[in-house]
């Protein structure tokens, strides 16, 4: 029997469903008998994920949809027999981004790069719901449907796809997917900002074609024009990067005095604007490193994209770089020595920014955390390595284009790019510690219980990391003393670090509604859970000490001056060399 | 032939290459001595290189080209959770298994693809040899698990005497072990002591021996010498791979027509439960195993050629008589096998008589050697514990029953793949294929001994321990039936117990010592899932050694239903494409689960057991102690004592309920002692025992009992300094009106 006949039958479409309702059914039924109030939050919580991200799977594997019944029973069995936590919630989130991946991967091998329009849309609006439910999936713990929600996670999505999908109608599925998972890694997910651009762009598209009638001409005018409305200054930067798609030179003219007004209008006066606009122009190269070797009937484009990256203002957020930098995505060299290390790079960016804007991480800026990852922070340095190992590698694929076959030079250059960006991994990893405490049981130091200490026979110490929050510390001024974490050497000598409200910990409620109001300074998530019906967190601070020196012991002492009912709770301690 | 040199040439330099990475790894790898996934890690390369080899290998020989796509799908999957491994506490991430379980998830990937690829080597009809690349697969499997379970699980059971037998003559080339308890030995391989066990015979000059036979030991000397305990191990896991490659080539004695089938039966015994876990452990039952299989392969094979030679006396009789000394009790498997040699092999009379003969002195020599040495013939066992007539019909149901039902030490309960077993005897039989004859006279006598004893579930040991020896046979009958999967039942039932026993395997695998169950009724698994739920979640799973409702259900209903299920047929368009029923499966196991926490807070609740986790409890302590030796003999409990309560969770089935409290008292002072039993903050009875060490049954009721309270019982008296009194509380029945 044929696929596609299989797959448009009405009992397979009710068996796409069907799964993923009897995984929820699974997981909730579990949730709601589960004696452990803040465990049954979290599994209900992780029911819902997994059902808004099984669902997109379900109709997007080719039949007979393996990759759903296997993700579907996994995803239950992590709920069920992981202890609650963050190592559940990595469980379950790793199932799930694994199981879309792998629904992705053979739905778009099948289809080829220069799938219709059909079966791009079939492929594009489930994975950008799927992507959508794990970049954005804090949205999911409140489980009333509001516009707002729906909106959120099925709206821009699929208006999202729409675009990426038109986009791939010129450009080819692989190129309009970097595009697009580009602009998704910035804000993280589909934003307004982000969406606005890729329609905007698909616009920009829609107007170079030579086939199209007018009233689709006018509506596609107005789309490149909305995003002006919606904020004039991204807006602007998106109409001119759609521009690009159509009239090439015409948008670089538009784009030199754009950028003069946007460097006069926004410049942040305590930056130098040289050090604004190179901090900004680092994202281009950063995220699409094959836009140093562009088409040659695509260099305008890539110097517009430029000049807008350089320049646009970054309110609210990255995700107004979405357009230029999609556009730059849309502009690289059509040969696999360019594309197949760029489709690696972003693909393992995305992949990482959202496993750090999925539960248990919910980091605020995921990208840059994921960036980190390699050891330095997104910035022009960063930019440089990435650009120069692109090229390499680029220079390396175009020598195998002479003499390899095309299928083995794309799989070979792969693994080549992944071995590169493992390795930049590996080298950008921290140091291994010693962590002092059990996982996931805290030390909790109060009024009662101030002092905690613990010894280790001369370790050689250079920087001391502390996992850690506070209770009722909501009105703690920002940068108050909570605790001092002193070290002790071999000859008695002491040396001291104090840990600061609003600076080094801060409030695990930090994120529920009447604290959330009263505006507590806090440093960013380390690691979040499910509290209820709000996002418990904690954080992670680090110690550097002048010089690495041999130490015995550990003590961390709640300040005296702190509030009574202050209690600070440790849940890791870790000393490093 | 030059080309077979030079595939060789690559592999030893694939290999070597491979023990260079592992050594780099052993160097430089940035983890702590003692961190859980140092040995996984270490291994790796060599994994990597042996997965590869055997994919060349494959190829060359005839088998399908894996896809580059997915290798390289896997090695990126494998290199993200290998830096998830190595950065795990600067992300935050607080459980090793989910890492480990995605590691083996990644395996199970290459070997499903691996195992698929080799299908065009064994043609259209199964090979009399099949290659060995059968039996590098499963073996690299088992060593790629290798590390990660002996760190997580300390040798138990009979293990740690096994390998302290093993070390003595590895060292001191005597299996005398009382240097070796001595000396402490067994920190070479475990740290929990041990110390001889009850029954061991001491020689004259006070020689400590061991009751276990040293023949698996001396098989694992010179691994053990080498690699110590690693191994010692690895030489059971290429025992245990040498048992799957084994039974591979059996199944073409029974059904060569159909060599994509048996590769799918020998896939499930190679890499699912029980064989994967004794593939890390050192029991018995594997070489017994291997040795009864080849015995077999070799009486089929003299059915066509009926002529003896040293190759058919070896063949034979290296076997039958090895495994006498391997364990005494597979001389109920040697006998039979020389029965059927005799049957199959034209019934000649030389040959088998002088087998006979030969295995008659071997055992009643051995019989001999234990009445001089351990006074006992049978060592620490007796006649009456061996005599089939002193058990009854319940204890020969029990038993059978839960070989394969218990959930905690049948095969269906570690993995419930096995289940299809059902519709495969029933086809088995329906054809009166001679596998079945078979498995019957191989299996039934040796099972007539051990299925009633009260030690039927193994003792100490992982699940289906006794009848592992029929496990070859038991996936061999599974050929048949996977060859009429054509309906949608089939696929159903292919598609729902194959990613249940996924998921059970990935637990096991991940916590080794959950296979470990104690004989009180109970699993690890059970008892988590009902801690967590505070209901009583074990009901409604078989046990036979805490025999209930379920222990009988399940068999009455799964028989018929499975094979039903198996033989449904589709609607038109599912029988064009019956394949889409097992995501039908795989939607009705997790509906099921949907229902099981539901059913727990919904059934009446009819015995309690108090020991078990969904009680509450101030204090006390389990009785008897869970280590104690045939812990089955005692009834189960708790010891509640003065001042201690606990809390039941009841769920009611109607409005009135009769209580019948089992206990014994425990009187420590003498001093009075009151059991109170309440219905949540209001008196029911209060109870004051009579006579102490006496079990007795304490019935109230019928009273009323509102929905929602728990039953509360609370322990009165006085407590004078000293041993306070108390009572052993086992079963609280409910028989509601």
């Amino acid at each position: 029997m044929k696929e596609s006949s299989s797959t448009s039958s009405l009992r397979s479409e009710i068996l796409r469903l069907l799964v993923p309702l009897a995984a929820l059914a699974a997981m909730a039924s579990f949730a709601a008998r589960e004696i452990d109030p803040t465990g049954a939050a979290e599994s209900g919580y992780l029911a819902v994920l997994a059902a808004a991200v099984l669902i997109p799977v379900g109709f997007l594997a080719p039949w007979p949809a393996l990759e759903l019944g296997l993700g579907a029973v996994l995803a239950t069995a992590a709920v069920w027999a992981l202890p609650r936590g963050p190592g559940r919630g990595t469980g379950v989130v790793l199932i799930l981004a694994v199981a879309l991946a792998v629904a992705a991967g053979r739905r778009l091998l099948r289809d080829g790069d220069r799938p219709s329009w059909r079966d791009s849309v079939s492929v594009l609006i489930p994975l950008a719901l799927g992507a959508q439910a794990l970049l954005r999936g804090n949205l999911l713990l409140d489980p009333t449907v509001s516009p707002r929600t729906l909106v959120a996670l099925i709206a821009l999505p699929v208006a999202g796809a729409l675009a990426v999908a038109v986009l791939a109608n010129r450009h080819g599925l692989p190129l309009a997917l970097v595009a697009g998972a580009t602009a998704v890694a910035l804000a993280p997910g589909f934003n307004v900002a982000a969406t606005l651009a890729l329609i905007a762009l698909a616009a920009g598209d829609l107007l170079g074609r030579e086939d199209l009638g007018w009233p689709v001409k006018i509506a596609a005018g107005v789309a490149i024009l909305a995003p002006i409305l919606w904020n004039p200054a991204p807006g602007a930067v998106a109409a001119v990067c759609a521009l690009a798609l159509w009239r090439p030179a015409v948008a670089l003219g538009l784009a030199v005095p754009v950028a003069v007004g946007l460097g006069g209008l926004f410049q942040e006066p305590w930056v130098g604007p040289l050090g604004r606009t190179l901090r900004q122009l680092a994202w281009l190269p950063l995220l699409v490193p094959a836009a140093v070797v562009p088409e040659k009937d695509r260099r305008w484009s890539v110097l517009a994209a430029a000049l807008m990256a350089a320049t646009v203002p970054q309110v609210p957020d990255l995700s107004t770089l979405a357009a230029p930098l999609a556009l730059a995505a849309l502009s690289i060299r059509r040969s696999g020595a360019a594309t197949i290390p760029q489709r690696v790079w972003t693909g393992a960016v995305l992949s990482g920014t959202a496993l750090l804007a999925s539960y248990p991480w919910l980091r605020e800026e995921p990208l840059a955390g994921a960036l980190s990852l390699l050891g330095l922070p997104p910035g022009p340095a960063l930019a440089l390595w990435v650009a120069a190992v692109f090229l390499a590698l680029a220079g390396f694929g175009a020598w195998m284009g002479r003499g390899w076959g095309e299928t083995v030079r794309a799989t070979r250059l792969s693994e080549l790019a992944g071995a590169c960006l493992l390795l930049a991994l590996l080298l950008g990893m921290p140091p291994a510690g010693r962590e002092l405490l059990e996982p996931e049981t805290p030390v909790v130091l109060d009024a009662r219980n101030p002092v905690w200490e613990a010894g280790f026979a001369g370790q050689v110490v250079r920087s001391v990391v502390v996992e850690s929050n506070l209770s009722n510390g909501a009105g703690l001024p920002p940068g108050a003393p909570v605790a001092e974490v002193r070290l002790r050497d071999l000859a008695g000598r002491t040396v001291s670090w104090t840990l600061r409200a609003g600076e080094d910990t801060g409030e695990w409620a930090a994120r529920r509604p009447d604290v959330a109001e009263t505006g507590t300074r806090t440093p960013p998530a380390w690691v979040s859970w499910v509290a209820g019906d709000f996002f418990a967190q904690r954080y992670r601070s680090r110690w550097t000490l002048p010089s690495s020196d041999r130490f015995t012991q550990v003590r961390i002492e709640r300040a005296p001056g702190a509030p009574p009912d202050l209690a600070l709770a440790l849940y890791q301690l870790e000393v490093r060399r | 032939m030059r080309e077979g040199r030079e595939g060789i040439v690559h592999t030893a330099a694939v290999l070597a290459i491979s023990l260079a990475g592992v050594a780099l790894a052993a160097w430089k790898l940035p983890l702590t001595p003692d961190d859980p996934f140092r040995g996984t890690l270490v291994l790796l390369p060599l994994i990597l290189g042996g997965l590869r080899e055997i994919h060349r290998w494959g190829a060359k020989l005839g088998g399908d080209r894996l896809s580059p796509r997915g290798t390289a799908v896997e090695l990126g999957a494998l290199a993200l959770l290998v830096l998830l491994v190595l950065a795990r506490h600067h992300l935050g991430i607080g459980n090793d298994g989910v890492l480990a379980a995605g590691l083996l998830l990644i395996l199970g990937c290459r070997v499903a693809r691996q195992t698929a690829a080799f299908r065009p080597l064994l043609g259209e009809v199964l090979p009399g040899r099949p290659s060995a690349l059968f039996f590098f697969l499963p073996l690299v499997v088992y060593l790629a698990i290798l590390p990660w379970s002996a760190r997580h699980r300390q040798p138990d059971g009979d293990e740690p005497f096994y390998l302290l037998v093993t070390h003595s003559l590895a060292y001191d080339f005597d299996a005398d072990l009382k240097n070796n308890y001595a000396h402490r030995d067994w920190r070479f391989f475990m740290d929990r002591p041990i110390e001889p066990q009850p029954g061991d015979p001491v020689g004259p000059n006070g020689e400590r021996y061991s009751r276990h036979n040293e023949m698996l030991p001396l098989a694992l000397v010179p691994a053990y010498r080498v690699g110590g305990k690693m191994g010692a191990l690895a030489t059971m896991a290429a025992l245990t791979a040498l048992l799957t490659w084994m039974t591979l080539r059996l199944a073409r004695r029974y059904f060569p027509e159909h060599p994509g089938e048996a590769l799918a039966a020998w896939a499930v015994a190679a890499f699912t439960p029980p064989l994967l876990f004794y593939s890390y452990q050192v029991w018995v039952e594997v070489p017994a195993a291997l040795l009864a299989a080849a015995a077999l392969d070799r009486i089929l094979i003299l059915e066509r050629q009926r002529d003896w030679g040293p190759k058919e006396w070896l063949g034979l009789g290296v076997p039958v008589l090895l495994l006498p000394l391997v364990k005494i009790r597979f001389i109920l498997i040697a006998a039979p096998l020389l029965a059927l040699a005799w049957w199959h092999a034209g019934r000649p009379k030389r040959p088998i008589f002088l087998l006979a003969g030969m295995l008659g002195a071997l055992a009643g020599g051995m019989l001999l050697y234990n009445k001089l040495v351990y006074s006992n013939p049978l060592k620490i066992h007796t006649w009456e514990e061996v005599d089939p007539h002193r058990y009854g019909l319940s204890s020969y149901l029990k038993g059978g029953f839960g070989l394969f039902y218990d959930a905690a030490f049948g095969l269906f309960g570690c993995a419930p793949f096995w289940l299809l077993l059902l519709p495969a005897v029933a086809l088995l039989a329906a054809r009166r294929s001679r596998l079945l004859f078979h498995l019957a006279a191989l299996s039934l006598p040796y099972l007539v001994i051990v299925a009633p004893r009260i030690e039927w579930y193994g003792g100490w040991s992982p699940p289906f321990r006794y009848a592992l020896i029929a496990l070859p046979l038991l996936a061999i009958a599974l050929v048949p039936l996977l060859a009429r999967r054509e309906r949608s039942g089939a696929w159903a039932l292919l598609g729902g117990l194959g990613a249940f026993t996924l998921v059970l395997t990935l637990v096991w695998v991940t916590l080794p010592g959950w296979t470990y169950n104690f004989a009180d009724g109970r699993t690890y698994a059970l008892d988590a899932l009902s801690g967590r739920l505070g209901l009583d979640v074990s009901r409604f799973f078989p046990s036979s050694i805490r025999p209930r409702p379920a222990t009988w259900m399940w068999p009455a209903v799964s028989i018929p239903l499975v094979t039903l299920l198996w033989w449904l047929p589709g609607r038109s368009r599912a029988r064009r494409e019956p394949r889409a029923a097992a995501l039908g499966g795989m939607t009705l196991v997790l509906a099921l689960a949907a229902l099981l926490p539901s059913a727990a807070a919904r059934v009446p609740t009819g015995i309690i057991e108090i020991e078990d986790p969904q009680v509450w409890k101030s204090g006390g302590h389990l009785h008897p102690d869970r280590w104690v030796v045939e812990r089955t003999r005692y009834r189960g409990g708790w010891v509640l004592r003065v001042g201690e309560q606990l809390k039941v969770p009841v769920v009611p089935g109607g409005r009135r309920v009769r209580l019948t409290l089992e206990t014994e008292f425990i009187r420590n002072q003498p001093v009075p002692f009151t059991l109170d039993l309440k219905e949540g903050d209001r008196m029911l009875f209060s109870w004051t025992p009579g006579r102490e060490r006496v079990w007795e049954k304490v019935e109230v009721g019928p009273v009323d009992w509102r929905a929602g309270e728990p039953l509360v019982l609370v322990a009165h008296g006085l407590a004078p300094p000293g041993e306070l009194n108390g009572v052993i509380l086992d079963k609280v029945r409910m028989d509601w009106r």
